[in-house]
């Protein structure tokens, strides 16, 4: 039961991952170079950057679960 | 791994001998991770997080902090850190027996429960980040050098940086969450012999 729980844990921590990969992606891909011309002045609002920005969200939490599930493990085997 | 040997049954912690000094210790690489990946953020097209400048506005006033910017990141930076900590130790001794209270799969003391506590500790700052300190505090700091202010719940911070900010500042927190949620970690000393 505990097992099944943790790999609907891993499937789902995957899941998020994979999502913040693409979104991460898409954001770098249509984000301008820092050397690009912007367009008039004042408030930058920046799709590109808020895609990058949540799409590293998800990735990082999900490398965190990974971390913590992994220590988990270490510590069911008694190794610390 | 340091036993606690004054409860029973048995916590030992990751880090730290007891609950009050892991708590510390986590809020500090907590802190001082999140905020150098904030300073680094600019590698990666998003805009800069540098909570000492600000914080040392905060503190010293942007006239002394725009021509003393050195002495402003520094006394910044320590009151930042001392911020960081103490929000690690309220986690420590409050929010996260709390959240194992209030929800109830998150009650048995394992490293992805304690995770998911920092998680969830960090978004709580997050908002309050957004909704309060940057809003309220910084943004007449920066309307006031006509820098344009700062947006409700971070719309945009200054007239440089629009929406990307509010979810940069969710970046922000999820790293301080979650090396939080890792390196405070307190289990159970008989899961390890399981």
């Amino acid at each position: 039961m505990m097992a099944k729980g943790m790999g609907r844990g891993v499937m789902i921590t995957v899941g998020v991952i994979v999502l913040g990969v693409i979104l991460l992606a898409v954001g770098a891909v249509i984000e301008p170079t820092s050397d690009a011309p912007r367009s008039g002045s004042g408030i930058v609002d920046n799709l590109g950057q808020a895609l990058i920005a949540f799409g590293l969200t998800l990735v990082a939490g999900g490398l965190g679960y990974f971390l913590a599930w992994g220590l988990q493990r270490t510590l069911a085997k008694g190794v610390m | 791994m340091h036993e606690q040997t004054t409860e029973k049954p048995m916590v030992k912690y990751l880090i730290g001998k007891s609950v009050a000094s892991s708590g510390i210790i986590a809020g500090l690489i907590a802190t001082q991770i999140a905020t150098v990946f904030g300073l680094w953020f600019a590698g990666a097209k998003l805009p800069q997080f540098d909570f000492n400048t600000l914080n040392g506005y905060l503190a010293l006033g942007t006239t002394y902090g725009f021509t003393h910017p050195a002495e402003n990141f520094l006394i910044g930076g320590i009151i930042h850190y001392v911020d960081g900590i103490l929000w690690g130790l309220i986690f420590a001794l409050i929010v996260h027996p709390m959240l194992g209270q209030f929800i109830k799969p998150l009650a048995p003391l394992t490293p992805t429960n304690n995770f998911i506590k920092g998680i969830i500790w960090g978004l709580a700052l997050w908002i309050i980040s957004s909704a309060l300190w940057m809003p309220l505090l910084i943004g007449p700091l920066l309307d006031n050098v006509g820098f344009g202010g700062v947006g409700p719940f971070l719309t945009h911070f200054s007239t440089f940086v629009g929406y990307q900010a509010v979810f940069t500042n969710l970046l922000w927190h999820t790293i301080w969450g979650l090396n939080l949620g890792l390196m405070f970690n307190p289990v159970w000393a008989a899961s390890t012999s399981r």
